[in-house]
């Protein structure tokens, strides 16, 4: 509506008025510090749990490896039991 | 340290070290260390969480538990361990790779939750600019490139208002480039650190004596003097005090014109003395083995580029202004930006410019898991394409550690003596032969003890020296009786004659006459015939073997190894005339050796592969180094090759079918360019990833041949 397009203008002188300034000012720049510490927290959280979840699933893998050995092992010694019968 | 073990399954050691974080340091002082430690395959360092994962070899228990063992009981901080890392660690540049593509990840998700619509607008053109100034750049150089394209899809996306569109081609570009970086790096990385100096021993000369004295590397202090002879790399630098050479500078310059050098004329760490030998004071002694040289080096010289990858490169340049075309006439022809945006999005050169190279770098990767180390991918399709390939006898063929079986003496001297004196001499020379006299005489625990003059080596012949007042003279039968007309005395004829035909024999005469003959033992390897067989099948159809030694050993050795072709009593000239032959006749030539005279041929062969254990100017100047000498080696070596050329063909042939498939969705408004540009840019990142699988079976397969 009309009324919109009148906000978002003077909305926008406003900011490129005093926006440059209030960004450079050092209250804003010492939250920006903390909010970019924050986030390389967060990163680096995320990346851990990724970490976590690559050891888990190295040894889920490992285990479905000694799990579908044992199986195999087993059906081996079914097919030799057989043979040793049919001999 | 502290070790908890997490999780065991056969051949896998999960364990937590009880710290929250692992730092750099320290990541790479546990991987090094626990890599080095027996029975260990594979160990993944996590550093975010402080956990190991450590694959190892299940055949005896005293693997798993001495891996335990030695992590409770070592000590993070023992500097003894940091000395395992090198100097640029492997480790660190993946874990730094990692830690980027997680960023670039992390971030565009966390752009997309939290970010307003404008601010993420913003952002977007913000991020695109570079892509699309890059691409104006290259329009303005009248340079056809990739990066045109990429702009104008950006562009055209951009202009359109669809902003996820360009989102989501800026983040795929960026990872296929991360990737393309990463796998760059690693090889090029992989490949310095092989060719680097792996030096241990040098000559020092004390003031007071004149014979110089084998010491560790690490005990030579600035100002010291060093003797380096001919064959050896120069381990330091230095400037020349004494002596005279030719010095191989490729190493360090690439250029392969050797360079003379005489005193007051500075040499440098890594090069190599083809002719001659020199005393050095040494300059310096830091511990960098030119490390930033050899990647500048190996970064300028074409090799990296595979000629397949410059032609495809080239073909596709000429695509794209068909692209263009392309998406100009779709305008025209529907009056439908959208589809037109499409066609755009679609780039045919991407996976030919990013896969293609990723393949190559990839396979020399593989192949350094074999332990070889290719120099550059045009090698590799060198050898795909090679049909002959010629072998040196020695220390190739034959067990590289021949034995002395008998030391006939001649003229009445004493049989140990002779051997004692060919010993001394000897020792200065890297040949397999000469080593064999020299450990018989340490076995038998003879010396001479009287000093000799430096012997001076006729390449090929033998060696000639002078011990108090006798000229010494050893060599092959041509040297010693046809150039130097060495007499034999009659009591010695018949001896002379009746020593068995099979054995190498090295005649030693003393001022002018016959003194011994050392009969030398230089026994095929067991797996020969099979592996030349193996070869065959491969593709090489021309397998020859050439040698310095005499036509009765060759001939036998010939026979059972089923070579197609043998030449004996070859000169080192006589090598590279018969490589220069075989490629004016078509053929692409392979040739191995290790020894110095095999450099002219090595150098003059389509592909030049050495040896490690053999001549350090062997191993300089050629383009693929073997570690080991393993025969089979070369059987994967070729495989490789050969699946190399396959990989490359399927990838240009993938990538223009995929495209094509996703251009004519687009144009059918099957796909809007969203669509499009998701599974252009992902085709090409699975098409990466899929390029970088090993291609062979792994070393162990290959030993048990």
């Amino acid at each position: 509506m009309k009324g919109k397009y009148w906000w978002t203008l003077i909305g926008g002188i406003i900011a490129g008025a005093y926006g440059p300034d209030l960004l450079a000012s050092k209250a804003v720049q010492k939250g920006l510090r903390y909010l970019t510490a924050g986030a390389i927290i967060a990163r680096d959280r995320i990346m851990a749990d990724s970490e976590k979840i690559q050891a888990a699933a190295s040894d889920i893998a490992a285990d479905a490896k000694e799990i579908t050995q044992r199986y195999y092992d087993r059906c081996d010694e079914a097919s030799k039991e057989f043979e040793d019968a049919v001999d | 340290m502290k070790t908890r073990v997490v999780h065991q399954s056969p051949g896998q050691l999960h364990i937590d070290l009880g710290k929250i974080r692992l730092s750099a340091e320290e990541a790479d002082v546990l991987y090094y260390a626990l890599t080095e430690q027996p029975g260990v395959h594979k160990v993944t360092v996590l550093p975010r969480t402080g956990q190991l994962v450590i694959h190892f070899d299940t055949s005896e228990i005293r693997y798993r538990d001495g891996i335990v063992r030695f992590l409770r009981e070592m000590d993070i901080a023992d500097p003894e361990l940091k000395k395992l890392v090198p100097g640029v660690s492997g480790r660190a540049t993946s874990e730094m790779y990692k830690e980027k593509l997680g960023t670039l990840i992390i971030k565009r998700y966390a752009k997309k939750l939290f970010l307003p619509a404008p601010i993420r607008a913003a952002m977007i053109i913000y991020n695109g600019a570079p892509f699309v100034i890059a691409g104006i750049k290259d329009l303005l150089h009248k340079k056809f490139s990739a990066e045109i394209v990429h702009a104008s899809a950006i562009l055209a996306s951009v202009l359109t208002s669809d902003f996820p569109t360009a989102d989501s081609i800026i983040f795929l570009t960026e990872v296929g480039e991360l990737l393309e970086e990463w796998t760059y790096k690693k090889s090029v990385d992989d490949l310095a650190r092989s060719l680097a100096l792996n030096i241990s021993t040098v000559w020092k000369i004390n003031d007071d004596e004149a014979e110089p004295e084998m010491v560790n590397l690490s005990q030579i202090k600035v100002g010291d003097l060093i003797r380096v002879y001919v064959g050896n790399v120069i381990p330091l630098d230095g400037v020349v005090e004494s002596g005279e050479a030719m010095v191989n500078q490729s190493a360090l310059t690439g250029e392969s014109i050797p360079v003379h050098k005489e005193p007051g004329i500075t040499v440098y760490a890594g090069t190599a003395i083809d002719e001659g030998e020199l005393t050095i004071r040494v300059t310096e002694i830091s511990g960098t083995t030119r490390y930033d040289n050899i990647v500048n080096y190996i970064e300028a010289s074409q090799s990296m580029v595979a000629e397949t990858q410059s032609q495809a490169e080239k073909l596709v340049s000429r695509l794209i202004p068909y692209t263009f075309g392309t998406a100009a006439l779709t305008y025209l022809l529907t009056r439908n930006v959208t589809k037109a945006a499409s066609v755009l999005m679609v780039d045919f050169s991407c996976a030919i410019e990013v896969a293609m190279p990723i393949s190559v770098l990839s396979a020399m990767r593989e192949a350094s898991g074999h332990h070889m180390t290719v120099k550059g991918g045009k090698y590799l399709e060198l050898i795909a394409e090679a049909d002959t390939v010629v072998f040196d006898k020695t220390g190739t063929l034959t067990k590289a550690v021949p034995k002395v079986e008998q030391v006939v003496a001649m003229n009445g001297r004493d049989e140990d003596t002779m051997l004692a004196l060919a010993a001394e001499l000897e020792m200065h020379f890297p040949h397999s032969l000469a080593n064999a006299v020299v450990r018989a005489a340490r076995e038998r625990n003879v010396s001479y003890g009287i000093p000799h003059s430096k012997p001076e080596y006729i390449v090929a012949h033998g060696i000639v020296s002078v011990a108090g007042n006798d000229r010494v003279i050893i060599g092959s039968w041509h040297f010693v009786f046809e150039d130097e007309h060495t007499v034999v005395l009659p009591e010695d004829e018949e001896r002379l004659h009746s020593i068995p035909a099979e054995y190498s024999q090295l005649f030693m005469a003393i001022n002018g006459t016959l003194a011994a003959v050392i009969c030398i033992d230089d026994p095929i390897k067991a797996e020969t015939p099979r592996v030349i067989e193996r070869l065959r099948k491969a593709g090489f159809s021309n397998i020859v073997m050439m040698t310095g030694d005499s036509e009765r050993t060759a001939a036998s050795i010939a026979a059972r190894a089923g070579v197609d072709r043998y030449y004996s009593e070859v000169l080192p000239e006589d090598k590279a005339r018969f490589v220069e032959r075989e490629k004016a006749a078509g053929h692409k030539v392979v040739m191995i050796g290790d020894g110095i005279n095999d450099s002219p041929a090595l150098s003059a062969a389509d592909v030049g592969i050495a040896i490690k254990e053999g001549a350090d100017v062997a191993r300089e100047i050629c383009d693929i180094t073997l570690a080991g000498a393993e025969l089979e080696q070369l059987i994967a070596l070729k495989e490789l090759s050969d699946k190399l050329m396959v990989r490359m063909k399927s990838t240009g042939t993938l990538g223009i079918s995929i495209n094509g498939a996703i251009l004519l969705a687009g144009i059918l408004g099957l796909a809007t360019p969203g669509t499009a540009a998701l599974l252009h840019n992902a085709s090409t990142i699975l098409l990466c990833l899929r390029n970088m699988q090993n291609m062979i079976p792994p070393e162990e397969d290959y030993r048990t041949l």
